[in-house]
C-alpha cells in the first residue's frame, strides 16, 4: 500500500514536467452562501487550495459538505459569494463557464440523447471550428482509448452505464482543456465496473497530465485515484494531504474516522519530545505503556486520544488469563472474510477492533478465547481529542 | 347556444351585450363569472403542483394495473363506448346534416349548404379565420415555449407566479376576456395627447379589428404550447445543458443546439393544440367580430340563431377540415426540418 502511493506521487510530479507549467489552479477564500438558503450556514465556508498542474486533487467527504459547490464554483455554474478562483494567474471568477478552459464529468452522464456517439464526443471541437479532418482524426483517437470504436453510431439510449460513462469521459478529454472536473462520475456504477473505471480514469488522467478535481464520498474511489485528498466538512477543508499521510495521520478524529476506520482510545499524555520527523508522546493504553508520534497541535495540556487501526492492532496467546485486566481482553466476536478475520475483542480500554490478515488454518480464535492485546506502537497516532 | 331554457350567466353576458347594448351589465355579469373560473383553475393548480413533485424525483408515477374482474370491466367498458359513440354520434351527425337539406325533416341529400357557405361570406369567414389563426399559432407556440423556459430554467423566485401569468389566457372565461378586449381596445389608448395605439378591436378600428381577434387567438392558446413546454423541459436534466456549456457552447447556443431539438415534439404538439384552439374559440370571438372581418365559429353561431342548421353544419366539417389539414401539414414540415439537422 505505502509503496503504491509513494510512487503514484511522484510520478505525478514527472507528468507535471510534461504538461508544462499550464494548469495551475487556486482557491482563495472561496465562499459560497446561497440565496434564500434555510441554514445560516454558508454551503461553503472559505476553501483555500493550490492546486498543482498535473494534478489529480480528490474533495472527499459526507453528502452535504460542500464538495459539489466547491466543484460547481470551479467550474462557473455557481458564482463565489466571496473569494478568488484563478487558473495560471488568469482570474476565473469573470469568465462564465463556457469561456472556461474546463470540461466537466456529470454523475448522470448528461450525454445529449439526440446525437449519436462520435456526435456527443465532436459537439465540442465542432464549437471551436476546427476542420472537419481534425475533428474526425481527434474523436476516432478519444473513442479508441475509451474502446468505444465500435459504438460510434449508437444512440446514447442503446448503452449501458459503463459506456455512457465512457462516452462522457470521453467527451471531455477530447477538449484537451486545462482541467477537468469530475462529480461522483462512477456512483451510478456497479460495484466492479465502478473498480474497473477508476484503474481507466487514473491511467488516461496520467497519460494526459490534466489537471483534475474529482468529488467523491467514497473513500476507496479517494485512495485509489488521488495524488492528494481534500477531507471537507461542513463547508471547510479538515485537512488536505496524500492519502497514506491521511490514512497514518489524520488532522482529526473526523478524519480518521472517515477515512478508514479505527479504534479510538482515551488515555492522557505522560510525556512529549519534539524530533525531527514530529512528536512523539508516552501514553498508557491497554495496561502497557507506549511511545507513539503525536499531531503537531498536541501540548503535554492537550486532552487526546490515541487512534489505532484495526489491521496494527497485534493479538497474543493468553492461555492463564481468567479475566480482562491489564493487556488481556476477551474475544466478543469473530468473523472470518477468507483474506482476512476481524474481531471484537473487549478490553480495559473498552472494545477493540483488530484485522489479522491471511489467518493460518486453525489459527482463527474462537467467542470467548482470552488474548493479550498490544498494538504496532509507530503505526498508532495520538491526536486532539474532538470536543 | 345549448342553455335551452335555463339562464346561465356567460349567455347573460352576451345578450347584455348584443341585444340590450348595455356593455356595463355584461361587464358586471362577467366579474361574476370570472371569480369561480379562476378559483376551480387555481386549486386545480395547486393539486397538480403536489402531484408534481413527486413526478420530478423521476421515480415511476404509478404504477398500471389491468382490471381483470368482469364485475369493474362492464360497467366501466360501458362507459367509455357510450361516450365514444356519444362523440361518434356528433361527428356522424355534422357530417350528415351537412349534406341534408333540414336534418330530421327533409332528408334529401343536397349540396345547397356547401353552395351557400362557399360563396360569399362564407368562403371570406373560412379564409379570415384560417389566415388569423396562421398567424397566432406561431407566436402562440413560440411565447408559451419561451415562458415555459422561463418558468423551468431562468427564473427562481416567483415562477409559480409567472406560470399562472401565461395561463390566464385559458383560467378567465372566454366570455370575460372578449368583452375585456372589446372595452379596452375599442377606442385608441392615449397618455396626455400622444396617441399610443389606435382602436384595436371593433369596426373602426385598423385592419377591421383583426389585430384584436388575433390578439385573443395568441392569449387564448398560449397556455397549450406553455404547458407542454414545461413537461417538456422538466424531463431534461439539468446536467445536459451544463455539460454543453461546459464544451464551450454560449447559452443561445445550447438552446438552439440541445434544448431547442429536445423540446421539438413538445413544441409541435403545442403548435398543433394552439392552432386547432384558435380556430374553435368561440366565446372571446363573438363580441369583437366585426362587419369586416368575419371569423367561422361566430357565423356557425349566428347561423344557429337564425335555425338555418344545415348551413351550420357544413360550416363545422370545413372547419374541421382545415384544422386537421393544416395540423398534418404542420407535421410534415417540422418533422422534415428535423432529419437534415440529424445528418451533419
Ligand atoms: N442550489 C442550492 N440552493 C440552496 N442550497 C443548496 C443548493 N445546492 C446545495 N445546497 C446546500 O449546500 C450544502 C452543500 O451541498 P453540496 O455542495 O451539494 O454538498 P455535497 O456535494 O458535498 O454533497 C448542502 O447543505 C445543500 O443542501
Ligand atoms: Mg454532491
Amino acid at each position: 500500500m505505502a509503496t503504491t502511493t509513494s510512487t503514484s506521487t511522484s510520478t505525478s510530479s514527472g507528468t507535471t514536467a510534461q504538461a508544462g507549467p499550464s494548469g495551475s489552479l487556486h482557491l482563495d477564500n472561496l465562499v459560497k452562501q446561497y440565496p434564500g438558503g434555510a441554514s445560516t450556514e454558508p454551503a461553503v465556508a472559505g476553501i483555500d487550495l493550490d492546486i498543482r498542474p498535473g494534478e489529480f486533487l480528490t474533495l472527499l467527504g459526507p453528502s452535504g459538505c460542500g464538495k459539489t459547490t466547491t466543484l460547481r464554483m470551479i467550474a462557473g455554474f455557481e458564482t463565489p459569494s466571496h473569494g478568488s478562483l484563478t487558473l495560471d494567474g488568469e482570474d476565473m471568477v469573470a469568465l462564465t463557464p463556457d469561456k472556461r478552459p474546463m470540461a466537466m464529468v456529470f454523475q448522470s452522464y448528461a450525454l445529449f440523447p439526440h446525437m449519436s456517439v462520435f456526435d456527443n464526443v465532436a459537439y465540442g471541437l465542432r464549437l471551436q471550428k476546427l476542420p472537419k479532418k481534425r475533428v474526425q482524426e481527434e474523436v476516432d483517437f478519444a473513442l479508441a482509448s475509451m474502446s468505444l470504436t465500435k459504438l460510434a453510431d449508437r444512440a446514447p439510449n442503446q448503452l449501458s452505464g459503463g459506456q455512457q460513462q465512457r462516452v462522457a469521459l470521453a467527451r471531455a478529454m477530447v477538449m484537451k482543456p486545462k482541467v477537468l472536473l469530475f462529480d461522483e462520475p462512477l456512483s451510478n456504477l456497479d460495484a466492479k465496473l465502478r473498480v474497473q473505471m477508476r484503474t481507466e480514469i487514473r491511467a488516461l488522467q496520467h497519460k494526459l497530465g490534466i489537471t483534475s478535481v474529482y468529488v467523491t464520498h467514497d473513500q476507496d474511489e479517494a485512495m485509489s485515484l488521488s495524488d492528494r485528498i481534500v477531507v471537507m466538512r461542513q463547508g471547510r477543508i479538515e485537512q488536505v494531504a496524500t492519502p497514506e499521510i491521511v490514512y497514518r495521520k489524520p488532522a482529526s478524529v473526523f478524519v480518521a474516522d472517515f477515512i478508514g476506520r479505527a479504534n479510538f482510545l482515551d488515555t492522557s499524555i505522560g510525556h512529549l519530545t519534539l524530533h525531527a520527523d514530529g512528536a512523539r508522546a508516552t501514553v498508557r493504553a491497554l495496561g502497557t505503556n507506549y511511545t507513539v508520534p503525536a499531531h503537531d497541535g498536541i501540548d503535554a495540556s492537550s486532552q487526546v486520544c490515541l487512534m489505532v487501526r484495526p489491521e496494527s492492532v497485534v493479538l497474543a496467546p493468553a492461555p492463564d488469563a481468567r479475566e480482562v485486566s491489564g493487556d488481556e481482553g476477551r474475544v466478543l466476536k469473530s468473523v472470518f472474510y477468507g483474506a482476512w478475520v476481524e474481531y471484537e475483542i473487549e478490553t480495559v480500554d473498552g472494545n477493540v477492533t483488530a484485522v489479522i490478515y491471511d489467518p493460518a488454518p486453525g489459527d482463527i480464535l474462537d467467542h470467548g478465547t482470552f488474548v493479550r492485546v498490544s498494538f504496532e506502537q509507530d503505526r498508532a497516532w495520538l491526536l486532539p481529542a474532538e470536543d | 347556444m345549448i342553455g335551452g331554457d335555463f339562464t346561465v350567466l356567460s349567455s347573460r353576458a352576451y345578450i347584455a351585450i348584443t341585444g340590450e347594448y348595455d356593455v356595463a351589465s355584461g361587464a358586471a355579469y362577467s366579474l361574476v363569472l370570472l371569480l369561480p373560473g379562476l378559483l376551480v383553475f387555481l386549486v386545480q393548480r395547486y393539486w397538480a403542483e403536489r402531484r408534481s413533485v413527486v413526478s420530478v424525483t423521476g421515480k415511476p408515477s404509478g404504477n398500471i394495473t389491468l382490471l381483470r374482474s368482469p364485475l369493474a370491466r362492464i360497467p366501466l367498458l360501458t362507459v367509455v363506448l357510450a361516450i365514444t359513440a356519444l362523440i361518434v354520434a356528433i361527428y356522424v351527425t355534422v357530417f350528415v346534416g351537412a349534406f341534408t337539406a333540414i336534418l330530421g325533416v327533409n332528408n334529401t341529400f343536397t349540396l345547397a349548404n356547401y353552395r351557400y357557405v362557399l360563396s360569399g361570406i362564407g368562403s371570406d369567414a373560412m379564409f379570415t379565420t384560417t389566415i388569423l389563426a396562421l398567424i397566432a399559432t406561431p407566436v402562440a407556440g413560440v411565447l408559451g415555449m419561451i415562458l415555459a423556459w422561463l418558468v423551468v430554467r431562468k427564473v427562481r423566485r416567483g415562477r409559480g407566479a409567472l406560470d399562472f401569468l401565461g395561463m390566464l389566457g385559458l383560467a378567465v372565461p372566454g366570455t370575460v376576456l372578449g368583452i375585456g378586449y372589446a372595452l379596452a381596445f375599442n377606442k385608441p389608448f392615449i397618455i396626455g395627447n400622444i396617441q399610443l395605439l389606435p382602436a384595436l378591436a371593433g369596426g373602426g378600428a385598423i385592419f377591421g379589428g383583426a389585430l384584436a381577434i388575433v390578439m385573443v387567438y395568441v392569449i387564448r392558446s398560449m397556455p397549450s404550447g406553455q404547458r407542454s413546454g414545461i413537461a417538456a423541459l422538466q424531463q431534461i436534466d439539468p446536467a445536459i445543458d451544463e455539460a454543453s456549456t461546459s464544451l464551450g457552447a454560449s447559452g443561445l447556443r445550447t438552446f438552439r443546439s440541445i434544448t431547442l431539438p429536445l423540446i421539438r415534439p413538445a413544441l409541435l404538439s403545442g403548435l398543433t393544440y394552439a392552432f386547432a384552439r384558435a380556430m374553435t374559440t368561440l366565446s372571446p370571438i363573438i363580441f369583437i367580430t366585426t362587419p369586416q372581418t368575419k371569423i367561422m365559429t361566430s357565423q356557425i353561431l349566428s347561423e344557429v340563431d337564425s335555425g338555418r342548421f344545415g348551413n351550420a353544419f357544413a360550416y363545422c366539417t370545413i372547419l374541421i377540415a382545415i384544422v386537421l389539414g393544416v395540423i398534418g401539414l404542420m407535421n410534415l414540415l417540422i418533422r422534415d426540418r428535423r432529419t437534415p439537422a440529424r445528418v451533419n
